[in-house]
């Protein structure tokens, strides 16, 4: 059952600025059942986690106990059975489904483990969506858009179709749509899962240099505990609980 | 709606395989149900065309033809005094023969139809030259079947092998049981009918239906009742029934929609369910590309309507197919195969696929979104 969060907000209300001092992060008593009746299984379950501007959090956790589960409710993706996600300041579960899409567009940058780029569009183009979908102007966009995959080393490949690329540098292209739009908060849900340690160690560097570098929050998922020590702080989550905060 | 417009732009000009892999599969489909919607149509044009050419709302048969156009005989003037009663408009007489026309040595068989021109009786659609009047001696009009197979407007043509006409004009398809028809006026056909069939006494004095218009306003079924009264009253026993009734009644017409029909719609079903399955898996297909766009913060607008827009090509280009290598199929069989194609088959069948495709879209989406975005971020991990 869904916790009464009161009367949903337009979806501006997304844009509305965090508080001074609260965390860029915040999460309380989150549950997540998923199925009903005798089959319902709870996959997250009383999780409270807060990250603070700045910072690196990295949950570990075997295959199954709840990982990405947690990430779709951090990231406004699904709602929670119980308990509340604040987003710089903002509760995604008093906005509505539009609101929800703009506060992840504005706030949020998703990386996912097997990203999935748009195959008919050019890397450039790839990364320039991100903006578009945020409301930015094209020339914007793609202005912002190759700035960034300058500064991941990508420029040669501007103009190439996702096809062409190595895992590696999809990743990394991945990494560079999630920052488009600057974010307060990036997830990252395995991003390091397909590629090898050297090339992984280099897109983890890149996405702490990220929430450190611009004072953002960043919350990496992962099985890979060398992965997890570029984290400021790691959390264990085990059959949807937390065992270390 | 433009972010949508140019991602499905963008993909038909650059990956175009995708769409045409997908509309190639919807192309044989769709094509599928135009040649058999476009058979079973063809097959009930050509046999009850005659009455579908005319512009009546009655038809007045006698008792004993049980709406049999080729049985039924009404007294001429017993049609006559049908104009009398209350709330008809007008009436006509149209009869009906087997016969043959021989034309450059070669002879056809056809249907020769009597009828009152300037009644409801007379063909609505002429396509070329003029339909005979009455009391015009020794001129016809064909229907646009016999006009392909040669017969031009000014060709003589002999009707039963011993009458010679003149062709004055050409009115639209208007084929009786799968035969097509010589419009003469009724002098013509009841000569050639008494020579076709003498023991039958054919006479001008007897005509094969009639043919009522009811006044504007007049229910045609308060109408009937008050023509079988007042021929009762002259001891004349007759059926008054409406035209699409005369129509379904004609001997073929309910096998056809029965049997014939029951196999196009059994296929018409699957090929429904299919397209529908299609367009469900083209969308299933875009799960990982649906997460992704979502977790970018994409509005669900721009979801559906990208979905919609992709479906929506590889309907335009498979139905466009579909249309050409239907309309080729029937440029190119013999005239006897009974595939006509019409604008309507076109219509029906685009909307058809439009909504199967629609339906499977929707379902496919509803699908999409009632995933745990956990699935779609790459595992319950």
């Amino acid at each position: 059952m869904t916790e009464d969060h009161g009367p949903q907000r337009s979806t501006d209300d997304a844009d509305t600025p965090s508080g001074g001092g609260e965390p860029v992060l915040l999460a309380e008593g989150l549950r997540r059942t998923l199925g009903e009746g005798a089959t319902a299984v709870t996959a997250v379950d009383e999780v409270s986690l807060e990250v603070a501007r700045g910072e690196l959090v990295a949950v570990v956790g075997p295959s199954g106990s709840g990982k990405s589960t947690l990430l779709a409710m951090l990231g406004a993706l699904s709602t929670p059975t119980a308990g509340r996600v604040r987003i710089g300041g903002v509760d995604p579960a008093t906005l509505d489904e539009r609101g929800r899409g703009r506060l992840r567009a504005r706030r949020i940058g998703f990386v996912l483990q097997r990203p999935a780029l748009v195959p008919f569009l050019t890397v450039l183009e790839n990364v320039a969506l991100a903006g578009q979908i945020a409301g930015l102007a094209d020339r914007e966009a793609q202005a912002r858009a190759a700035e960034l995959l300058t500064a991941l080393e990508l420029e040669g490949r501007t103009d190439h179709r996702p096809a062409a690329l190595s895992g590696g540098e999809l990743q990394r292209v991945a990494l560079a749509r999630a920052l488009l739009n600057d974010p307060v908060l990036v997830l990252a849900d395995e991003p390091t899962a397909n590629l090898d340690a050297a090339r992984g160690r280099a897109v983890v560097s890149l996405l702490a240099e990220h929430t450190r570098g611009r004072g953002r929050a960043g919350v990496l998922v992962t099985h890979d505990a060398a992965v997890a020590e570029v984290a400021d702080r790691t959390l264990h989550l085990e059959d949807g609980r937390l065992l270390t905060a | 709606m433009r972010t949508a417009t140019r991602l499905v732009w963008l993909e038909a000009r650059r990956t175009p395989t995708r769409p045409i892999r997908a509309a190639v599969t919807l192309t044989v489909l769709a094509t599928l149900a135009l040649v058999l919607i476009t058979l079973l149509d063809t097959l009930e044009q050509r046999g009850t065309g005659l009455l579908r050419a005319v512009d009546a709302d009655l038809v007045v048969f006698n008792e004993e033809a049980r709406q049999q156009v080729l049985r039924s005989r009404v007294p001429r003037p017993a049609t006559i005094g049908v104009g009398f009663v209350d709330g008809v408009h007008e009436v006509g007489v149209l009869s009906v023969v087997p016969s043959t026309v021989t034309h450059d040595g070669e002879q056809l068989r056809s249907m020769l139809v009597g009828f009152n021109a300037r009644t409801p009786a007379e063909p609505t659609r002429v396509l070329e030259g003029r339909v005979p009047t009455d009391g015009e001696p020794n001129i016809v009009a064909v229907d646009a079947a016999l006009h392909r197979a040669g017969i031009d407007v000014g060709d003589r043509i002999v009707l039963g092998g011993s009458l010679e006409v003149e062709v004055v004009g050409v009115v639209a398809e208007a084929m009786f049981l799968q035969q097509p028809t010589v419009w003469a006026p009724p002098d013509v056909w009841a000569r050639t009918g008494a020579r076709a069939f003498p023991e039958r006494g054919y006479a001008e004095a007897l005509v094969g239906i009639g043919l009522v218009q009811v006044q504007i306003g007049e229910d045609p079924a308060e109408v009937a009742p008050a023509i079988v009264a007042d021929l009762r009253e002259e001891d004349l026993d007759v059926e008054v029934v409406a035209l699409a009734e005369a129509i379904r009644a004609v001997p073929g017409a309910s096998a056809i929609r029965v049997t014939f029909g029951s196999l196009v719609l059994l296929a018409l079903v699957v090929i429904v369910v299919v397209s529908a399955g299609l367009a469900l898996l083209q969308v299933d297909r875009d799960r990982a590309l649906h997460a992704e766009l979502r977790a970018l913060g994409a509005p669900p607008g721009l979801l559906s309507a990208t979905l919609l827009l992709r479906l929506g090509v590889v309907w335009l280009l498979a139905t466009t197919a579909a249309t050409l290598l239907t309309a080729s199929l029937a440029a190119a069989v013999p005239p006897a195969v009974p595939l006509a194609v019409r604008p309507i088959t076109l219509a029906a069948t685009a909307v058809m696929l439009a909504l199967a495709i629609g339906v499977g879209g929707a379902v496919g989406l509803t699908r999409l979104r009632g995933v745990d975005p956990a699935e779609l971020l790459g595992g319950r991990g």
